[in-house]
């Protein structure tokens, strides 16, 4: 079975991000980035399943500029065996990524499709869904454990009221949750080594989709600075407090 | 941009005549530069003072020849050429709109007066409190005293041209001479300066007026005072003497800087006292007088200050320690950048350089000191010469970590590997163990730093050959892989290796860092005079191993003198049951039984032991960096150095020190 694993180039998560003066967007300029995490736990996860017999092949895949070259070849350093960047300098939409990959899995015909629940700088939580849907297959989202068995795979799902577990039919969607698993780190002899790996250049062209983005940013801000509290003496006073500020 | 909960931080403060732009309060500490080391002394205070703190003042000013720390070098006032050269650092500090203030000082019978070859002075002749020197200090006489006073008043007119907006009175410590007239220990007077308390508190009240009359029209009169002295049973304690001082003078100075004697527990390191640890011993003072307070606490949260002063327990915000670690931290608070700040980690790097008479130096952080020699700045370094320059650093100790982010300050683009799956390198594991954790903000600070910084790559879990490393391709490899804990014993007093050293029962540091325990009775043998013998005998007492400690020092971890820690590490190891024996080396080691020697006699005993742990020696961990130097002779490798403990182990300000001469020197040739 082939897995394929979409990964995305993402603000790091370590870095403070600062929106720009004009409110258009967030400032990436000179900004560390790096793969999306959740991302990172799917590589790690079909990188496993490979490992166990359960796969053959790991082919990572991104949608970006050509900087996501960087975030592929950690991919390949953790274990995926070949790479495809669908290179564009465009502000890419979930829908647009979704059929690209959609695009992608008729060329590849992956048993499974393994990526991140969501991506750390958009937050959306739509691609994975939306290529399931264009796929036609099953999905199981929010995993925090997947087993391949009998052709079919059991996912669990972190729901609202605890877990669910989903039987799949293969070919299928998983977008992977925090605690699926802890993904190794992409050592520097494995990055030296990924540079051997295969690494195809595409564009989203080559798959016939429009990116044009059907969404419009009106405005980014940042969060309001959190004010200092204050203490007060007793309930009393805090519910006169709470009425004087028009909250109760 | 500033948090407002912050904002208490920096509200402006009046001091007598005087008012401060802030409550950031660097307070008066030792640096061991003196009057000979000028440039340094300007550079290293003018630089804090550009990190935004309020109030900038300089350390025990001497205001006579009777008064030294000899071989210590302090500044002094005692003559109006010194005028000069002082007010050079007034002017350096207020350039960034701090404050200036002296710690005038008498060191009484505390020091020698050895470089004046004068007679010390005391309340009652008795030796000097703190040297060897035979020589003991005169009984000050009725005359004397008159000339103290005059001194203090002449020194501080000095000040005040000098520029000094803060005058102190010293009174801490059991560094001073009026701190001596109020302990009843070293106060036997009879006349009307001894006995009762108002006559012992005489002279410091008589100072304080002298001092006030003297220049208190333009400048603020400080009492730097210690309200407790927790060396031993004193009359002097927060309950008793030193709350009546407090109570006798209360809007007498302008300002209370108090603390605790002596300076082992006022500057305590975080092996064995946690930060704010004065606060139940100065609480009290706010509550007595209507003067503003400073205290200290190893303060470097913005949060534990604002607390203090919201509590009640502070005004100004005293800092010494986390002034040292990081100069610009008012700065960072003010510009909402917490996660800059490099927070002190109590380890008194600092005091050991001043209590050996070099001059001060900081393992957080590694231009204190060099402000002036070297040229470092905390925050600022010189750009990268060609920022496309790629330098591989192989090992995430505190020199690599170091290293790396100077390297990517300048702009390089900057690799970081380390075989380990956790950065920290020795820190990995001695941050685990007891009293130590807080050291690990050595290696915190540096990885989030690094962690954020777009041209820093950073790979764990990545051990590398001389082959992975010629392949990388380098423009320059830095080699910070450490150093390893010897098994044979050789250190100080061997330089051949302890007979019976490879016996299973024989451990090093290395095998208690990583958790290989002995059990029974245990030997633990120091060579290294440091930590490290002292840390794995409290570890395997707490793991219930009956512990042995011998040394061939005369004192147990000698070192820790200079870190003012002996004292607790006395106190802690009979604490816990650990017997102490000095002056005796371990001759040879067989099963169940160790062979020692007395070093004064060459006495010779058997000691039953289940277990011996040498704690002797490191030895560089090199054999890649050797590796490396036949690659870059055969052309294969571009630019190739060392540093840290693969250098030469050492303590971790000497490996980030080494870190960060490699990163500043880098480039500068081309």
């Amino acid at each position: 079975m082939k897995i394929l694993v979409p990964v995305k180039r993402v603000i790091d998560y370590n870095v403070k991000p600062r929106v720009k003066a004009d409110g258009t967007g967030v400032d990436l300029a000179n900004v560390k980035m790096s793969m999306n995490p959740f991302d990172e736990i799917a590589v790690e996860e079909a990188i496993r399943m490979k490992e166990k017999g359960a796969a053959s092949e790991v082919v990572a895949v991104s949608v970006g500029p050509a900087k996501a070259q960087e975030t592929l070849r950690t991919a390949l350093a953790m274990g995926a065996d070949r790479a495809i960047l669908v290179q564009t300098d465009d502000a890419i939409e979930p829908l647009a990524v979704a059929k690209i990959l959609k695009g992608i899995t008729d060329e590849e015909d992956p048993g499974l499709v393994i990526l991140g629940k969501q991506a750390i700088d958009d937050d959306c939580n739509q691609t994975g869904q939306m290529l399931a849907a264009l796929m036609g297959r099953p999905q199981g989202t929010f995993a925090s454990g997947v087993e391949c068995a009998d052709g079919h795979l059991r996912v669990t799902r972190e729901v609202d009221g605890g877990f669910e577990t989903v039987r799949l039919a293969l070919p299928a969607v998983v977008t992977a949750d925090l605690r699926l698993n802890e993904p190794r780190y992409a050592s520097l002899p494995n990055i030296m080594k990924a540079k051997s790996k295969p690494l195809t250049t595409r564009s989203p062209s080559d798959y016939g989709v429009d990116t044009t983005p059907r969404l419009a940013i009106l405005k980014v801000s940042e969060p309001p600075m959190r004010q200092a509290g204050i203490k007060v003496p007793d309930v009393e006073t805090l519910v006169a407090k709470l009425k004087e500020l028009g909250v109760a | 941009m500033r948090d407002p909960r912050y904002d208490i931080l920096f509200e402006p403060v009046q001091i007598g005549p005087v008012r401060t732009k802030n409550r950031f309060y660097v307070v008066p500490h030792a640096i061991s530069m003196g009057m000979s080391s000028m440039d340094e002394m300007v550079a290293y205070r003018q630089t804090r003072a550009e990190g935004g703190w309020g109030v900038i003042c300089i350390e025990e000013t001497m205001i006579h020849q009777t008064s030294d720390h000899a071989p210590l070098p302090d500044p002094c006032l005692y003559d109006d050429r010194h005028i000069a050269p002082i007010a050079r650092i007034v002017e350096a500090v207020k350039e960034h709109g701090a404050l200036a203030g002296v710690e005038l000082a008498h060191a009484g019978a505390s020091g020698p007066a050895a470089y004046y070859r004068e007679h010390p002075l005391s309340p009652t002749a008795k030796f000097p409190h703190y040297f060897n020197n035979p020589i003991s200090a005169r009984t000050i006489d009725k005359q004397d005293i008159a000339e103290f006073r005059r001194w203090y008043r002449e020194a501080a007119v000095r000040a005040k041209t000098a520029g000094f907006d803060i005058v102190y009175v010293y009174c801490a410590h059991n560094l001073s001479l009026l701190q001596d007239f109020l302990d009843t220990r070293t106060n036997k007077r009879t006349d009307e300066y001894g006995g009762a308390f108002e006559n012992r508190l005489r002279l410091l009240r008589e100072t304080l007026c002298d001092v006030k009359d003297a220049v208190g029209d333009s400048c603020a009169v400080a009492v730097r005072f210690a309200v407790e002295d927790r060396r031993r049973v004193s009359n002097i304690t927060a309950q008793e003497d030193g709350r009546r001082v407090v109570e006798a003078l209360a809007d007498v100075p302008d300002l209370w800087d108090v603390n605790v004697s002596d300076w082992p527990w006022d500057s305590g390191s975080s092996r064995y006292f946690e930060e704010g640890q004065q606060e139940p011993f100065i609480d009290f003072v706010k509550k007595v007088t209507n003067k503003p307070v400073v205290g200290v606490g190893r303060f470097t949260s913005p949060d534990a200050m604002v607390s203090q002063i919201k509590r009640g327990i502070l005004d100004l915000i005293g800092a010494a320690r986390p002034s040292i670690a990081d100069p610009f931290l008012p700065n960072k608070i003010d510009e909402g950048r917490h996660d800059d700040i490099r927070e002190c980690i109590g380890c008194n790097a600092c005091t050991a350089e001043v209590m050996t008479s070099v001059r001060i130096r900081c393992t957080q952080n590694p231009s204190a000191g060099e402000e002036h020699l070297m040229g470092w700045h905390p925050e600022n370094v010189p750009p990268a010469h060609d920022p496309d320059k790629n330098i591989l650093v192989v090992g995430g100790g505190p020199a690599g970590l170091e290293a790396a982010h100077t390297l990517a300050r300048r702009g390089y683009q900057v690799s970081i590997a380390d075989a380990g799956s956790e950065w920290g390198g020795r820190l990995v594991r001695e941050r685990k163990m007891p009293r130590l954790s807080i050291w690990g903000r050595v290696i915190d600070y540096r990885v989030g730093q690094l962690q954020t910084m777009a041209n820093a790559n950073m790979y764990l879990d990545s051990s590398l050959t001389a082959e992975d490393v010629a392949g990388f391709e380098a423009d320059h490899v830095i080699v910070a892989t450490g150093a390893t804990w010897r098994r044979d014993g050789v250190g100080r007093n061997h330089d051949e290796p302890i007979p019976g050293c490879d016996l299973p029962h024989v451990f090093s540091p290395e095998d208690i860092l990583s958790g290989q325990l002995p059990s029974g009775e245990v030997i633990v043998y120091d060579e290294d005079y440091f930590y490290m013998a002292t840390v794995v005998a409290e570890r395997l007492a707490l793991a219930g191993c009956k512990v042995t400690y011998v040394t061939t020092a005369s004192d147990p971890a000698p070192w820790t003198l200079n870190t003012l820690e002996m004292v607790h590490v006395i106190n802690s190891m009979n604490e816990i049951g650990i017997e102490i024996i000095v002056g005796t080396s371990i001759v040879s080691i067989s099963e169940g039984e160790v062979k020692t020697s007395r070093l004064l006699t060459g006495a010779e005993e058997l000691r039953s032991a289940d277990a011996v742990v040498l704690v002797t020696g490191q030895i560089s961990h090199d054999h890649l960096y050797h590796e490396l130097v036949n690659k870059r002779d055969a052309g294969e490798i571009l630019s190739l150095e060392r540093i840290g403990d693969c250098l030469g182990p050492g303590q971790i300000a000497q490996a980030t020190r080494d870190g960060r001469k490699a990163g500043m020197q880098f480039g500068s040739q081309a």
